[in-house]
């Protein structure tokens, strides 16, 4: 699968943070902090129209996943997002939840056969599949996801 | 029956049911059209059901569950499943979650019904 937890913290250097907004685990009012970051990236056009519609899954995927397995859904911890504009032509989305992380071998895999039919565990295969990377930090708590502008 | 984010048309061999909604991303939409495929499923010991996607341009993980959940309750009763108009948006989740090798997924919605029709299980 192509994604990496690192148990260290995130790299010194992400770049300008263009946004940086916290709310509480409200998984009904997910849409909101998935909104302010589409919007930010499409308006400065750094995914293409036609590619927008992953954008948006991944941002959901991984609010989700903040909000109800890292903060195993308790509304009141937070879940922090920030965007980052980096000189090397390149975003970063950086969402961190305050739990207590996980570890590779919790993630199903699909090319096993005993996990194909789970109902659950293929958001961050999707992720993987669009982004140029996907990596976790401080054990998992942190999500770092990384992907080329269309118009640098 | 029908909801905001659904449709179902039941025929003699075949149930359509139509997804209605094109974001199945927030958890009330996920769950008012997986509750609708259950009652579906349940009010048919064996059905044939034919998942209209045409409408649906972005879909979670978490949706993607939920059809693998209704694909196993039918599979036990013996029924067949199919998701026809499956969106270029939406079909690579398929594919990288290799659960194109599960579902009989592809072609038009009454072309399966009709199909359906001709082989009654």
């Amino acid at each position: 699968m192509s994604f990496t937890i690192y148990q260290e913290g995130l790299p010194a250097d992400l770049g300008t943070c263009v946004l940086d907004m916290s709310m509480d685990s409200r998984i009904d009012r997910k849409e909101e902090m998935i909104n302010a970051a589409s919007e930010l990236i499409a308006k400065n056009q750094w995914v293409e129209e036609k590619e927008m519609h992953w954008l948006i899954l991944c941002l959901d995927e991984v609010v989700v996943n903040a909000m109800l397995h890292g903060n195993e859904g308790d509304p009141l911890l937070p879940v922090r997002l920030r965007i980052f504009d980096r000189s090397s032509g390149e975003w970063l989305i950086c969402v961190e939840d305050v739990g207590e992380g996980f570890v590779y071998e919790d993630v199903p895999s699909p090319d096993n056969p005993d996990s194909i039919m789970l109902e659950h565990g293929r958001g961050l295969l999707i992720m993987g599949e669009w982004l140029d990377d996907l990596s976790y930090y401080n054990g998992g708590t942190s999500a770092l996801l990384r992907r080329r502008k269309s118009i640098p | 029956m029908a909801r905001d984010s659904f449709f179902v048309e039941e025929y003699r061999e075949a149930v359509i049911f139509r997804v209605l909604s094109d974001r199945l991303l927030d958890a009330e939409t996920i769950n008012e059209v997986s509750q609708g495929l259950i009652s579906c499923v349940q009010r048919n010991d064996r059905i044939s059901l034919v998942i209209d996607m045409k409408q649906v341009t972005h879909m979670s993980s978490a949706m993607i569950g939920k059809l693998v959940a209704v694909h196993k309750m039918i599979k036990k009763n013996k029924g067949r499943i199919s998701l026809c108009e499956v969106t270029d948006s939406i079909m690579p989740l398929f594919v990288v979650t290799k659960l194109t090798k599960v579902f009989d997924i592809g072609g038009n919605t009454e072309d399966k019904v009709k199909l359906y029709n001709r082989k009654p299980l």
